[in-house]
């Protein structure tokens, strides 16, 4: 070993440099300690990440299965239109503020919509029914075209897609002809006679119950709101949880007497129950790494106890207290750190198989979610943040555990034993 | 002078207690002529909301408070519209669709008439207050510049009315009812109908200027009565799914 001061070098770098060489022997020199150590590290955070990633990863599934495809996830309705979600408050259209809201990077899609309630009739049937008139183009998009259970999309103006369950109640069948009649534009009569061009699965029983799907033109022209919109239904390119885009793009493209509403704002409830929800997940994670955490607390006392001789010899031949608390240290940041990588590796890669290959409900339970509306599926979350929090986490706890191993070198007495 | 006023005081407790035992004949009696009399009639609404007043013209035939039917001269997108009501069946006639249109009952007790705050009721046709809830006689009070009975009615069980409670304010002479407040017991009042001015029309004393309010006030509609003509020729067999599509604007 050469003296560090020979070299004429800076002596803390020297002494780190020793440091962390010394450590990495160190870890050589007991193998299997070091292995069960870094493993137990990279378990914990494998662990946490699945856990995590998949529930985050439901709620995005829920979220996109009761907002995305209905509601939207960002709104841009007239100030007044929430929450009562009156016919009345509609926006008048403006071609060339969508077209600039549609080229936006981060916006995936904007349809407008004008919809409102109206009493619909067959015969001697009849049903309350919330009208959705829908433009040309969203009718285009897959979600729409995957919704189709009877007739076809392709149909002349005057058409009607209704409810699979509402078409039942009416005894409805492709061809028929209803009567939708009630309240339109600020208080005129709404009435018209539509041919039934299909029914559709709204993937919600609710929702199959009282939907009727218009032609956008229709729609206007049953209602009297000639040249308006209800809102714009904007879905963005990112639609995690933690990512509200609602006020960003309500500030590069404002449109006079309207708002952006993002869903957290309008379904309070539904993020209340993920809040809720995700607290309790946090409750098992915080079992998780308090479990781990005394595996490592317990590893670290065995490293100490292991080298108590070492460091009494260490400490006799004269070696600083310090400078050896310093390699323990860097035993343990090397060890968390590597344990670390390899967790959110195998986290990560694991995520991206469950991605690819979701987690499939079977049974009573996939039954109760489809008649929610919901494919029985247990997506993850492929955000990235879950894996650096949580590897973050997972190294803090080490270090404290580390704490016990840098208690013993300085209780060690080098004279004892 | 001491004795007189006692006497005096003594007579109006004793018209107090006399009316006290007979809610029923008072309402009985504000209903009379709405009820018991078949009727054409004229009528113009006009409905105030935040960003936009709505008017409507409407021509009316009723025979007692079952029979009914509505036609809508004004405005030029909605005329022709029409509603039917033939004691427990109602139908409505929309000219865009060319159809007749059975409504259900449940029609009756919801929502708003043609976006004013009239409800469908109102106008089709109400329960009687008299025959069709039982009373609790509250005293007096001036409403709108008139001496009324007050009283509270409570539907009796198995009549369609949205409302659980309604008050009635009945004048003490002739004019009949002065203010109806509709209320729920879970959100409050429902609706209010003042009658704010009275007239003879055909003969008959009435109110011929009516304020229906809803939200608290928040939103109005007036309804003037134009034209009042008794129509006594008119029977329960006069009002038909045939007569809707037939009678014009």
């Amino acid at each position: 070993m050469v003296h560090p001061r020979a070299l004429g070098a800076n002596p803390a770098v020297t002494a780190a440099r020793l440091a962390v060489r010394l450590a990495w022997r160190n870890l050589g020199r007991n193998r299997r300690r070091s292995l069960i150590t870094g493993a137990a590290i990279a378990f914990a955070l494998f662990f946490a990440v699945i856990l995590r990633s998949l529930q985050l990863g439901v709620y995005n599934h829920m979220v996109a299965t009761v907002v995305g495809s209905m509601s939207g996830y960002v709104q841009v309705s007239d100030t007044a239109y929430w929450p009562s979600q009156n016919l009345d408050y509609a926006l008048y259209e403006d071609p060339a503020w969508l077209e600039e809201l549609r080229a936006d990077g981060d916006v995936a899609s904007a349809y407008p919509r004008l919809q409102g309630f109206s009493l619909v009739t067959l015969g001697e049937k009849s049903g309350v029914a919330q009208w959705i008139g829908i433009s040309p183009e969203e009718a285009e998009a897959p979600l729409w075209r995957a919704r189709l259970a009877s007739g076809s999309w392709n149909a002349a103006p005057g058409s009607v897609w209704l409810g699979k369950r509402l078409a039942q109640q009416l005894h409805a069948a492709v061809g028929d002809t209803v009567v939708a009649m009630g309240q339109g534009f600020q208080g005129s009569m709404a009435g018209a006679s539509w041919v039934v061009a299909g029914t559709l699965n709204m993937g919600n029983p609710e929702l199959e119950k009282r939907s009727a799907v218009v032609g956008l033109a229709d729609a206007q022209e049953f209602a009297g709101a000639y040249g308006m919109w209800s809102y714009v239904q904007v879905t963005p390119r990112r639609t995690e949880l933690n990512h509200d885009p609602t006020t960003d793009l309500g500030a590069q493209h404002p449109l006079s007497g309207a708002q952006f509403l993002g869903w957290q704002t309008r379904m309070p409830e539904l993020i209340q129950a993920i809040q809720a929800d995700s607290s309790g997940g946090r409750v098992i994670l915080f079992i998780l790494y308090v479990v781990i955490g005394f595996g490592l607390l317990g590893t670290m006392i065995m490293l100490a106890n292991e080298r108590r001789r070492e460091f009494a010899m260490q400490l006799a031949m004269g070696m600083r207290r310090g400078l050896l608390a310093g390699i323990v240290f860097v035993e343990v940041l090397i060890l968390s750190l590597t344990g670390a990588a390899v967790g959110a590796a195998l986290g990560r890669v694991a995520v991206l198989i469950l991605d690819r290959f979701p987690l499939r409900l079977q049974g009573d339970v996939a039954a109760a979610m489809e008649q929610q509306g919901w494919e029985p599926i247990l997506p993850p979350s492929l955000d990235g943040s879950i894996t650096v929090t949580h590897a973050g986490i997972i190294v803090v706890i080490a270090l404290l555990a580390a704490a016990w191993p840098l208690r013993t070198v300085f209780k060690t007495s080098p004279i004892q034993r | 002078m001491n004795r007189s006023l006692l006497l005096g005081l003594l007579a109006f407790a004793s018209t107090v207690r006399l009316a006290a035992q007979n809610p029923t004949e008072i309402l009985a009696k504000a209903e009379k002529t709405a009820i018991g009399t078949s009727s054409y009639s004229e009528l113009s609404m006009k409905a105030t909301r935040a960003r936009y007043t709505r008017m409507l013209d409407l021509k009316s035939w009723t025979h007692t408070n079952k029979y009914a039917l509505i036609v809508v001269t004004g405005p030029e997108r909605d005329r022709g519209t029409r509603y039917l009501r033939a004691d427990k069946q109602m139908y409505s006639f929309v000219p865009r669709t060319g159809k007749v249109v059975k409504l259900p009952q449940s029609m009756l007790m919801a929502g708003g008439f043609m976006g004013t705050d009239a409800s469908m009721d109102n106008l089709l046709g109400q329960a009687s207050l008299a025959k069709d809830f039982t009373h609790q006689y509250l005293g007096t009070e001036t409403v709108n510049g008139l001496p009324c009975h007050k009283i509270k009615c409570k539907p009796k069980p198995g009549v369609p009315v949205a409302a659980d409670e309604v008050v009635a304010w009945v004048h003490t002479g002739d004019k009949g009812w002065v203010r109806l407040s509709f209320q729920s017991t879970r959100s409050g009042e429902l609706q209010r109908m003042d009658a704010l001015e009275f007239g003879r029309m055909d003969g008959v004393q009435m109110p011929v200027k009516l304020q229906f309010s809803t939200q608290g006030g928040k939103q109005t509609t007036l309804m003037t009565v134009k034209t009042w003509k008794k129509q006594p020729q008119l029977n329960a067999a006069w009002f038909t799914p045939e007569r809707l599509e037939q009678t014009q604007p």
